[in-house]
């Protein structure tokens, strides 16, 4: 059984300021304190490259873990280090892995990395591979408008590598899918422009079909809500989150004090938010059922449970 | 639609916003809401309440030709779409 034993992560220490854009968006200090959340938004140095990110948040991996052989390495990612080839190639080169590792990209956003999950266990499950690593880093910092408060307030920039092998810490259970691909331009990059965001239709969405799938979720994995040690949903925004959280605990009431925001001084690093949550998890509190929800992009909502085997 | 439902559904419409605004506050009900000190995740706050109380949905389209922004404006349209939605 392929699962989840560990998570390295990597946040760079440059910090852009929200607080420092308010005259420059008319907005006001509670606007960015009690709806964004995000007070400081991390950002990459400008020759640092996606295939970089992952590398450091590799290293910060070996740390704690004996990775041995590695078969495979999967990167999410929307923001490569080039349009071809695939950067986990460079990945593996950076990282000096061996020939015989597989290496490929997949392309989602925000529910990326619900989907990495399970594409990299299934490519593993099917090929007989006993570890692997799944990595996400989307450096959004490079697409951003710096007029757009739309997204300029948002996206930070991170990388986070998850090891997958056959002695897991966390069993991955099956995981529920929606996709509004009509929607699909409420974000949106066109050819070398800047990142779009119609956020009513993603808040929208979002707000419409989260529950749902965590509800779906949780019954296909026989799961009752009071099972539920902790619910990680996507930190798209504080005000997306308590929107998303308010709906929940109508469902499950049960979820009270069970979905955490802590991005507050590191901005929605897209399909990095999740496993960056995930990792203090699996290090410290040692839950033993976590629901994990992706949303955005696409739009696309991802919903699985990782349960402690360990 | 008679003229008690249209003050009933102005009426919840103003709790909405009280409740998302956290007041109770007196709302001018066909100024902007923006001017009267909802910013413009208030009012994304507002519109998903509307379409939860009332069952309806809102249109992206409306909302940028700022068909949402008062309270009198938020009344009729949800006046209309439940008209239309009995027919």
């Amino acid at each position: 059984m392929i699962g989840i034993e560990g998570i390295g992560s990597y946040l760079p220490d440059t910090m852009e300021s929200n607080l420092e854009k308010l005259n420059k968006f008319s907005i006001n200090k509670n606007f960015v304190t009690d709806k964004i959340g995000f007070l400081n938004l991390r950002r990459k140095a400008p020759y640092e490259t996606t295939s970089d990110l992952a590398s450091r948040a590799f290293s910060n991996l070996v740390e704690s873990y004996d990775l041995g052989d590695i078969e495979c390495i999967c990167l999410c990612t929307q923001n490569g280090d080039h349009l071809i080839p695939q950067t986990a190639s460079i990945i593996q080169h950076k990282l000096g892995l061996p020939h015989s590792c597989a290496a490929f990209d997949i392309s989602m956003s925000c529910s990326g990395y619900v989907y990495g999950l399970h594409i990299a266990k299934a490519f593993m499950d099917s090929n007989g591979f006993k570890r692997g690593l799944f990595f996400t880093a989307d450096p959004y910092s490079g697409i951003l408008s710096k007029y757009d408060k739309n997204t300029n307030l948002l996206f930070g920039d991170a990388a986070t590598v998850t090891l997958l092998t056959n002695k897991p810490a966390y069993e991955i259970k099956k995981a529920d899918f929606i996709t509004c691909g009509q929607k699909y331009g409420a974000l949106m990059r066109k050819e070398s422009s800047t990142l779009e965001m119609d956020g009513w239709g993603i808040l929208n969405f979002c707000s419409e079909n989260a529950v749902s799938s965590i509800k779906n979720c949780l019954k296909k994995n026989a799961l009752s809500p009071k099972s539920v040690d902790l619910v990680l949903l996507h930190q798209a925004s504080k005000f997306i989150v308590d929107m998303i959280s308010k709906k929940t605990l109508k469902a499950f009431p049960d979820f009270q004090g069970k979905i955490p925001f802590e991005a507050k001084n590191i901005g929605n690093t897209v399909s990095s938010t999740i496993p960056l949550l995930l990792r203090n998890i699996i290090k410290v509190s040692k839950e033993k059922s976590v629901v994990l929800c992706g949303f955005g992009g696409g739009l696309s909502i991802a919903t699985t449970v990782v349960e402690r085997v360990t | 639609m008679n003229k008690v439902t249209s003050d009933s559904i102005k009426d919840k419409v103003v709790k909405i916003v009280q409740k998302v605004k956290k007041n109770n506050h007196n709302y001018v009900l066909n100024a902007h809401l923006t001017s009267q000190g909802a910013d413009s995740l208030d009012m994304f706050d507002i519109l998903i309440s509307i379409q939860d109380t009332f069952s309806i949905n809102i249109d992206i389209d409306q909302i940028e030709e700022d068909e949402w922004s008062t309270i009198e404006k938020m009344a009729n349209n949800i006046i209309n779409i439940l008209g239309n939605s009995d027919t």
